[in-house]
């Protein structure tokens, strides 16, 4: 059976609360949790946070705790309240959900407690890098109290500045919500790439280009320096608009802003790559979304033949599910590096 | 396609990323009942959930004579009948039909020059042969191949995987292998057991080697028994003809529940330093598996030994015939359909701790368990001590981990109830692989872990041959019961902690 019973109590209360949700929920009363995972967000995205825990509840036992931080010029002066939720999927792990008001004055030492005692805690850092609402340095203290310090982002939310700020502090310990994004791409290319008599091209590559829906880059560079990263690209010279590299003794990379009207908005994502096309001396690959299904379609100029990869879309609660129950990337801290040589990071 | 290992933009971290290269999977028997239960809804999946290589064809081989859109409606309605299938994506059954065909064999080798250059036509170096036919063919599949040079490694790898059972005696599993060893390299052969595929099963290496609190109490110091049972409600559904030959012990101990014990006594295996890590080897891990299978002591069928075979009786409400009774069975037939043996890992680990084995058809209900009974604490400090610790792990039809012990009952005086601290596997949420489907994609990634190595089965043969050859007499059961009675007998031994044995109610 699945279903969500709740209550709303003081933050005292909670743990009472949720134990009291577990008895009345007439089943044995079996709390199984991998651990914490905080949100940090705004009033403004909390539809968008909550969907994506509610949907990861679905395939992780794990306590969530959403904090939405509120102007300080909001607070209403009355104590704080919680709610407080079990949220119960049939067939699936039940698990406890906490949502409280806050602002950025408290909202360590509302958060900090709501940990399960001893077990890993993930902080999500929600936040946009022009949202003014957000109070950085609370969020990054908060960042630093918890547990084991590990800090699920999206880069392609925060953009690469704010990003690189986090990273300096927080050195190997940022997972990125975008590189998960990322992952069913890189699959497809890693595939597109196994016959030995493709490979020729990458160490020969002499353009890239990479088609983005909507306005957002980060996601098109951070896959570029997924690339650069795998295929040993040294340091490159970026336009002022910033949508060419030239990759030293490598390849122009060029990004192609597509605007919505050209691809079908509504089969995109912001920022996502449309197609790419790879050249190099004698042999071109092209590789474009199909729409309506999840595949990639990959054209090679030299084999005159054409097929189709696996490239299924990563809803955000898979990003967060596997940013919740993986340790950072190497791969991605080397892709990070490339964006820092390429100039990408200022 | 000449593939090699050195794509850059395969990155090493990402397990998901790592997809097997294009190739062929002939599928030998594949209007069989095994291949429509089992191995097509597994590839199926293979396909749905993008772990397949991008080129690839199932090639389906078999004596009938059928046409391609034959070919393709059988396979379309075994995955959409089969309960493993799971979710039927209409893009995904269309992409596997594309990629299926179907070659008509037989003994001769001309139609296996046929389908060399069936293969040859399809340009995938890379061949996988699943051998889903009945035992007997196995050799001759093999020499067929051999003789039709499809063995040959010389532009790609070609591996084969074999069903069980591999051998119904030692000297025919060992008769098999040297068949098998005229065509193929050992390393080119897996040795399918569906239940080294379950996760749970193989959660039994994490839990006891990736946790501390476990290994060390798992002895003879802390240890009074093990029970591992493999009980199946079903009776013969149409197999009867199959389990006349092979019986209970042929067809669940001497493999199924043979890998149980073994994953449960073996000892740490030891692989060489990667990095920071001791990461599992195939070879290492078969080690040690094949050490606690030389360690068992030989079986004294009278003593060690209670075989049953079930009668009439009811089941779910309902009655149900006895085995004699089922299809295709003989009206006095002896063949055991209920086994319950006394193990003894003679090895300084396990030295005087029993291993009770239990399997069976008809019993009351559907389960796969290892349980590790703990001895009793030194001294009874508490008036009513309830039960001894136990550490079970659920293989089916729940997966999961479940720890007994004792807890003080709330109130004045002191009473104490067992209590039972369970792990779930559905607490994680997300469908894991079916154990074929986790199996075929090892073979095709070349990981050999999971499969039993040509020692590993002689071993095990070895063992349980004399008990083949000389079983004790077969006691009725009802159907819908736990066993024979005498069965019970078997727990107890001269030791006063046996006294109180039982086997697990389930």
């Amino acid at each position: 059976m699945s279903g969500e019973i709740g209550n709303t109590v003081s933050l005292r209360g909670i743990e009472t609360g949720l134990l009291k949700l577990w008895q009345d929920q007439g089943q044995k009363p079996v709390r199984i949790a991998s651990g914490t995972l905080i949100a940090l967000t705004t009033p403004a995205r909390a539809p968008q946070v909550l969907a994506a825990l509610d949907d990861l509840a679905g395939d992780l036992p794990c306590r969530s705790v959403v904090a939405l931080l509120h102007p300080p010029s909001e607070a209403s002066g009355s104590a704080p309240r919680a709610e407080i939720a079990l949220q119960r999927r049939k067939n699936g792990p039940t698990c406890e959900r906490i949502v409280i008001h806050t602002d950025a004055r408290h909202v360590a030492g509302a958060v900090l407690p709501l940990g399960i005692n001893d077990m890993a805690v993930r902080l999500w850092w929600d936040v946009a890098s022009d949202d003014q609402q957000q109070d950085q340095s609370a969020s990054l203290a908060l960042a630093r109290a918890s547990s084991d310090g590990q800090l699920i982002v999206d880069s392609s939310v925060l953009g690469f500045g704010l990003l690189r700020q986090l990273e300096a502090q927080h050195r190997e310990t940022c997972l990125d919500l975008a590189w998960a994004r990322l992952a069913p791409w890189r699959r497809a290319l890693g595939a597109a790439f196994e016959p030995a008599q493709r490979q020729s091209l990458l160490s020969g590559l002499t353009h890239l280009r990479i088609n983005v829906a909507g306005s957002r880059r980060e996601l098109a560079w951070l896959f570029v320096a997924w690339l650069g990263a795998r295929l040993g690209w040294g340091a490159g010279l970026l336009s002022a608009d910033r949508l060419v590299l030239q990759v030293a003794a490598g390849p122009v990379v060029e990004l192609v802003e597509l605007p919505n009207h050209e691809h079908g908005a509504a089969e995109y994502g912001d920022g996502e790559a449309v197609s790419l096309v790879l050249t190099g001396a004698s042999e071109s690959i092209t590789a474009y979304k199909q729409l309506g299904v999840p595949y990639a379609v990959f054209e090679s100029s030299r084999e005159g033949v054409a097929w189709r990869s696996p490239l299924p879309s990563r809803s955000p609660s898979e990003c967060l599910a596997w940013a919740y129950q993986n340790q950072p990337s190497q791969s991605w801290q080397a892709a990070f590096g490339c964006l820092g040589r390429w100039g990408l990071l200022a | 396609v000449i593939l090699s290992d050195s794509n850059p933009l395969r990155d090493p971290e990402d397990f998901e990323q790592h997809s097997p290269e294009p190739c062929a999977i002939i599928v030998f028997g594949i209007t069989g009942d095994l291949a429509r239960r089992k191995l097509l809804p597994a590839l199926y999946r293979l396909v749905r959930d993008g772990r397949m290589p991008q080129r690839f064809t199932i090639l389906g081989a078999g004596r009938k004579p059928l046409s391609q859109e034959e070919n393709n409606t059988n396979a379309r309605q075994a995955i959409e009948s089969a309960k493993e299938t799971g979710v039927i994506e209409a893009e995904s059954l269309e992409r596997f039909l594309r990629n299926l065909e179907y070659v008509q064999i037989d003994d001769e080798p001309a139609s296996f020059m046929r389908l060399g250059r069936t293969l040859e036509r399809l340009e995938l170096s890379n061949q996988l042969y699943y051998f889903s036919t009945p035992p007997s063919a196995y050799a001759q599949l093999a020499r067929n191949i051999g003789a039709a040079g499809l063995n040959s490694q010389a532009t790609g790898w070609r591996r084969i995987i074999v069903e069980k059972p591999f051998g119904t005696t030692l000297k025919s599993a060992q008769e098999l292998n040297l068949v098998m060893h005229s065509v193929f390299e050992e390393s080119q052969i897996y040795r399918i057991d569906h239940f080294l595929g379950k996760e749970t099963v193989q959660n039994m290496l994490s839990l006891r080697f990736a946790n501390a609190i476990f290994e060390p109490i798992l002895n003879r110091n802390y240890v009074d028994h093990v029970q591992i049972t493999a009980a199946e409600d079903l009776g013969m559904e149409g197999r009867g003809a199959f389990y006349e030959e092979a019986g209970i012990l042929r067809d669940m101990i001497q493999n199924h529940v043979m890998q149980l014990v073994c994953l449960t006594a073996m000892e740490p295996p030891i692989s060489r330093w990667v990095g920071s890590l001791h990461p599992l080897e195939a070879g290492a891990l078969r080690d040690e598996k094949v050490k606690v299978i030389r360690a068992l002591k030989p079986l004294d069928p009278e003593r060690d030994v209670v075989l049953g075979q079930y009668g009439p009786g009811s089941l779910y409400g309902e009655a149900v015939a006895g085995y004699r009774g089922e299809d295709k069975v003989s009206a006095t037939s002896e063949t055991a359909t209920y086994a319950a043996l006394r193990l003894q890992v003679d090895n300084w680990r396990w030295a005087g701790v029993p291993f009770y084995l239990r399997s069976a058809k008809r019993m009351p209900k559907k389960s796969t368990e290892i349980a590790i009974v703990f001895k009793r604490p030194p001294l009874a400090m508490f008036p009513q001590t309830a039960e001894p610790n136990v550490l079970a792990l659920n293989i089916q039809p729940e997966q999961g981990v479940s720890l007994r012990f004792d807890a003080k009952v709330p109130g004045l005086e002191t009473r104490l109830r067992a209590v039972n601290m369970d792990f779930s596997y559905t607490s994680f949420g997300a469908e894991g692989p079916t154990a074929y489907e986790r199996l075929i994609l090892d073979c095709l990634l070349g990981d050999a872990s999971l499969f039993p190595r040509e020692d590993e089965v002689e071993a095990s043969w070895a063992w349980i041959d004399p008990l083949i050859q000389r079983p004790p007499a077969v006691k009725p059961y009802s159907a819908g019961s736990w066993g024979p009675e005498a069965a019970e007998g078997l727990l107890q031994d001269a030791s006063p902690s046996s006294l109180e044995r039982r086997w697990r109610k389930l």
